[in-house]
């Protein structure tokens, strides 16, 4: 894109731009964030288009929610947030792609070795590789570090749910690496 | 031996950097939704506003005649004075009220001795201006100053505490809100209503009520037609 950023000297002064409408602005902070979010929202939703759809519907939710940003904490964590609701939310427009509550407990074995050798691109593979209920569990807990608590909050399930459902897909990962091995 | 944790802390290390390819045509899809304007609702706010302020306007209509005759029975009313002034003396004759009523043809007592007729007289008075009220607010004020002979006002002195003893029941003309509010009110402790008594007494009211009519089906057009319901 030749479009001609200007040079924001700071996150704040960026911030501030972007409350105030500056187009500009807005574009540099989508330059800046929107790789990484990109990536966020594809870990939870694999079809491309279907993920392009909410990082849009996340940018445009972060950019009139800014007012709401306090300056507390990390301004990228408070944008992951967004996506990452966001992400849910698609997701929870196909029910049928609900984690179903189930609570029984599964005995998971010992991670193999294997599992931390993987490259960047192996890891999403397999992450990638499991039912969407389980990976939006998986990606929430273990990835965005979300507690048993906070995920039972936000997709209304209870915690002995998401911890089943935790267990199930680390179980599926470890035979998910067994697969992809032979 | 490796337990889970540490795995995905090793991923998660791995993945918080990374960086997608953004697509292009991305950033102009999100610019065209933040020059997007929100949805304007006002139409149904328009409408209800619309409405209640015809309701507003008619109930004010309604009330605008029987105001004036209601100052009549208000000027019948008295202020204290000296119970042994001849009442007489009291009377004034004015142009200003009611023609040819039978308000305007009370024959009044000369002595303080029928002070007390007078009382009733007074009553009486108060009695039929409830009950010509309404005739005598079509009638054309100029119609008094043509029969100026006709035409007496009377003003009465009458003791303060004799008058916070009249059981005069002061019956305040409900707005044609207030009624149809009644009417509701009826209606919804299962009592039968008369709708048609609304309209009783006043023939414009007929005909505003036709343009209500009116203007609630052009507003349920406009609206249709605005939300593009089928």
């Amino acid at each position: 894109m030749s479009t001609r950023l200007p040079a924001f000297l700071s996150e704040t002064e960026l911030i501030e731009a972007c409350r105030k409408n500056n187009r500009q602005a807005q574009h540099a902070l989508f330059q800046k964030m929107a790789g990484k979010m990109l990536s966020v929202v594809k870990r939870y939703i694999t079809n491309t288009s279907e993920a392009e759809d909410t990082l849009m519907e996340g940018f445009v939710k972060v950019f009139s929610k800014l007012d709401q940003y306090q300056g507390g904490g990390s301004f990228e964590g408070w944008i992951r947030k967004i996506m990452v609701n966001e992400a849910l939310m698609s997701i929870r427009k196909n029910k049928d792609r609900y984690p179903v509550d189930i609570d029984a407990a599964f005995d998971v074995a010992h991670p193999d070795e294997t599992l931390m050798q993987l490259g960047l691109q192996e890891i999403e593979n397999l992450i990638s590789s499991l039912p969407t209920g389980y990976r939006t569990i998986f990606n929430l807990y273990a990835i965005e570090g979300y507690s048993h608590a906070e995920i039972a909050q936000l997709l209304a399930i209870s915690e002995g749910t998401s911890k089943s459902q935790l267990s199930r897909a680390r179980t599926l990962l470890q035979n998910q690496l067994a697969a992809l091995q032979l | 031996m490796k337990n889970w944790n540490s795995v995905e802390e090793k991923w998660r290390e791995q993945l918080q950097n990374k960086s997608d390819d953004i697509p292009e045509g991305l950033w102009s899809r999100i610019e065209e939704r933040l020059e997007e304007k929100p949805v304007r609702r006002f139409p149904i706010y328009w409408a209800a506003a619309a409405m209640l302020l015809i309701a507003v306007g008619l109930s004010w209509n309604w009330n605008a005649a029987p105001e004036e005759t209601r100052t009549v029975a208000s000027e019948v009313t008295t202020a204290p004075a000296n119970s042994e002034t001849p009442l007489s003396q009291n009377v004034q004759e004015s142009t200003e009220t009611i023609a040819s009523s039978p308000i305007s043809t009370v024959t009044v007592p000369s002595t303080a001795d029928q002070q007390e007729s007078v009382l009733l007289s007074e009553l009486v008075i108060t009695e039929e201006i409830k009950h010509k009220e309404e005739v005598a607010a079509v009638q054309p004020l100029i119609e008094s100053k043509a029969e100026p002979e006709e035409v007496v006002t009377v003003r009465l002195d009458i003791d303060p505490i004799q008058e916070e003893e009249r059981p005069v029941a002061k019956r305040r003309k409900r707005s044609l809100f207030g009624k149809i509010v009644g009417e509701i009110r009826q209606a919804l402790d299962g009592e039968p209503v008369n709708w048609q008594k609304l309209k009783e007494g006043n023939p414009a009211f007929e005909n505003n009520i036709h343009n209500v009519a009116n203007t609630y089906v052009k507003t349920e057009e406009n609206l249709k037609r605005t939300l593009q319901i089928q």
